[in-house]
């Protein structure tokens, strides 16, 4: 022993890693990725492709300007481009696709510090950015595979309510944004990050559930709410993304109330067919305040008298 | 009442808690190097002060230091010879402490131990005063102050957790003298002045469990409770929760709730001061860890210099990259190899290359795993932040001061953050205030 390693303890450490906890994120959207090619065609990996490669550039160019350690190993960058692809429509033009994945990591991600700094999903800033300037852009989602329904969003109203049954819609086989549709696909993913203990149960099933209570008060068909549009995708990957998600678990149930309530006050009266988005977001931009107000409570903590 | 306490961590994987092997190796007794270096900074509080002089021959288990004030304790000889110089020596944390070195003549000459006649309450807290004892699971409280609690009391609670991952001496001890420590528990419990006596041990000691509870037999006041197997079980407020649903307020001591923990190490040290006469001269440490593979329970003579421990054992030193005085999970890392022995070492970790170097920290992700884990219910990423801005006022509101240094959240973190170190800063601040009563 030439010299003794000194530290402060604990001296041993969980094998787990961010690195790991990204790479379980990208196992769990497998699934989707595969459902989303065969409901889709090929044109969705060419935009997945896009997407996550743009994503990755985006990164490391930004590390490499502003003079941060590089940080595409840790995967977090890959996860945004895989995600940000899952949400948009199979008809995207490329150019918008790039250019939605460099908004999503230079100016929502790393302008605000890089990982865990951000105030809102990247993704889905991505996202928001795009449908709000390129809004016909967004128009061409139908799906390519032969015996599907052809057309717009179930929400947007081209079907009337009941034309497509409960398993056509849990299958997947309509038009929507191309990770979004197939929701069999989703549950795998959800119940793969729940097994690996990468999310608690908490934030999907809490606005699944408020969702669905919000669209019974409203006089409209909760498992319809459920089964189309982005919800379940955005509960289950987008709400529960780390960074923009309160840290304590009352913190979480209210926020995912929040998103759930908001999704379907927006289906309902908003000027969009879907809510997801902009509930989730908007929810993002609350979660300071959340863990401001509600932490834990300490341990034989003695109420102030 | 099995109430469980939020949070918590499991440190071991089923492989490496099969790996221990040596959880049943029978304690060994380690003889006295050729000197010892007797520490007179051993417990929390004030060091002791020597009562002998330098060139004196002094005999085992003789006083060679006083308690100077009321939070100290007595120091005694482990060896009998010379004593050689009284003078400044590195402690394990790399502190120079006054130590006295004695010079091992090897004939144990041994002091005539007289038993304590009669047994009461005041004769059993003068025994552990006299013997020097303080709290062995670590912390070094000295006992008799403990034993002497201004409220009244009605439970003991003895810890046998041991929730340390590695840490298996007391798992040895309670299978070797559960006898003792059960008599030891029942001095205790007559000192503070109830019967009750609660004994948490944690359920991956079946054996201990089995021998406490044939010892404990004849004693319906003694209640053997096996815990679940969840670090810090040991830690006094979650462990007096779990037993007794029993909450210690923030900044308060277990006395206020009417329980008194004592370690059952520190049980058979005073079964020893009591009925043996004889006072602390040594301690069962496990030595263990990824440099050696394999680990021992071994019975060291306070004052044996670290050094002298892988000597006896013969450990290759070259391998050694990074040694822990105490467990894993709250240990210090040693940074001086001539430290010594002293009555809190319960264990020492040996660690290899691999397991001694220390991850790289990344960004925090907010995952939230270090306030899921707090068994203090505290949110240690704001702390943490808040520290490194510099906003000690934040600290203090979120309660730094309650942080009971566990490392539960450092050790779960996935972008491997040095919270532990930061918070511990934090706490400092946060105690001080609290002191000067500013909340």
């Amino acid at each position: 022993m030439k010299s003794l390693h000194i530290s402060s303890s604990p001296h041993i450490r969980s094998g787990n890693t961010t690195r790991k906890i990204m790479m379980d994120v990208l196992i769990a959207l497998l699934p989707s990725v595969i459902a989303a090619v065969v409901i889709f065609g090929t044109g969705s990996l060419l935009l997945m492709v896009v997407s996550v490669a743009t994503a990755l550039l985006s990164e490391y160019l930004c590390c490499k300007v502003m003079k941060r350690k590089n940080s595409i190993d840790d995967l977090s960058a890959a996860v945004t481009g895989l995600l940000y692809a899952l949400v948009l429509p199979v008809g995207a033009p490329v150019y918008v696709v790039v250019l939605g994945a460099v908004f999503a990591v230079v100016i929502a991600k790393q302008l605000f510090g890089g990982l865990g700094c951000n105030i809102v999903n990247p993704a889905l800033a991505g996202r928001a950015f795009l449908l709000i300037s390129f809004a016909a852009q967004f128009a061409d989602c139908a799906p390519r595979l032969a015996d599907a329904v052809s057309g717009a969003t179930p929400l947007a109203g081209s079907y009337v309510q009941g034309s497509l049954n409960y398993w056509q819609l849990a299958v997947g086989a309509y038009g929507g944004s191309i990770g979004e549709t197939c929701k069999i696909a989703i549950l795998l993913g959800f119940g793969y990050l729940l097994l690996r203990q990468v999310i608690s149960w908490r934030i999907p099933v809490f606005m699944v559930a408020s969702s669905m209570l919000m669209a019974l008060c409203l006089g409209r068909d909760p498992l319809f709410e459920v089964l189309t549009g982005g919800l379940l995708f955005g509960a289950v990957f987008m709400a529960t993304d780390y960074v923009t998600s309160p840290l304590n678990r009352w913190g979480q149930i209210l926020y995912a109330i929040g998103c759930g309530v908001i999704t379907v006050l927006i289906r309902a009266f908003g000027a969009y067919p879907e809510g997801t988005m902009f509930a989730i977001l908007l929810m993002n931009i609350c979660t300071p305040l959340i863990d401001k107000f509600i932490r834990p409570r300490v341990f034989g903590e003695v109420r102030a008298k | 009442m099995n109430k469980k306490f939020h949070g918590g961590i499991h440190p071991l994987t089923k492989n490496q808690e099969k790996s221990m092997i040596w959880r049943n190796k029978p304690i060994e007794v380690m003889p006295a190097p050729e000197k010892v270096y007797i520490s007179l900074a051993q417990h929390i509080g004030k060091p002791a002060q020597p009562c002998v002089e330098k060139g004196q021959h002094v005999r085992v288990g003789e006083r060679v230091a006083t308690a100077a004030g009321f939070v100290s304790a007595n120091i005694h000889a482990s060896v009998s010879g010379k004593v050689l110089e009284i003078a400044s020596y590195n402690n394990a944390a790399g502190l120079p402490v006054p130590t006295l070195v004695i010079d091992n003549d090897n004939q144990y000459v041994g002091m005539d131990f007289v038993p304590v006649d009669p047994i009461n309450k005041q004769s059993i807290i003068k025994a552990a005063e006299e013997m020097g004892l303080a709290g062995m699971g670590g912390a070094t409280f000295p006992t008799h102050v403990k034993l002497n609690p201004k409220e009244s009391i009605d439970t003991v609670v003895l810890n046998g957790a041991e929730c340390e991952p590695y840490l298996t001496a007391d798992n040895r001890l309670m299978q070797e003298s559960a006898p003792q420590i059960i008599q030891g528990a029942q001095l205790v419990a007559q000192a503070v002045g109830t019967k009750r006596i609660l004994i948490g041990i944690e359920k991956n000691k079946p054996e201990a469990i089995a021998a406490m509870k044939k010892a404990a037999a004849n004693y319906p006041d003694i209640k053997i409770c096996p815990l679940p197997k969840r670090y810090p079980m040991g830690a006094e407020k979650q462990l007096i929760y779990f037993l007794t649903g029993r909450k210690v307020s923030s900044g308060a001591l277990p006395s206020t709730v009417g329980c008194v923990v004592q370690n059952v190490a520190t049980a058979h040290a005073l079964f020893e001061a009591v009925y043996l006469g004889r006072p602390v001269t040594g301690r069962v440490t496990t030595v263990a860890g990824s440099a050696i593979q394999d680990g021992y329970n071994l019975f060291i003579p306070i004052g044996t210099r670290i050094c002298d421990v892988l000597a006896f054992l013969q450990i290759d030193t070259y391998k050694v990259h990074k040694i822990i005085l105490g467990g894993p999970m709250m240990g210090v890392a040693v940074a001086d190899i001539t430290a010594s022995i002293t009555k809190g070492s319960s264990g020492l970790l040996l660690l290899g290359q691999e397991a001694a170097e220390l991850p790289d920290e990344g960004p925090c992700i907010r995952c939230g795993r270090c306030t899921a884990v707090c068994p203090m219910g505290l949110m240690p990423v704001r702390i943490d932040a808040a520290q490194r801005a510099g906003l000690q006022e934040d600290t203090v509101r979120l309660h730094a001061a309650d942080c009971i240094e566990c490392g539960s959240c450092t050790f779960v973190c996935p972008a491997k953050r040095y919270l532990m170190q930061s918070i511990r800063m934090a706490k400092s601040h946060a105690l001080k205030m609290r002191k000067e009563g500013k909340r």
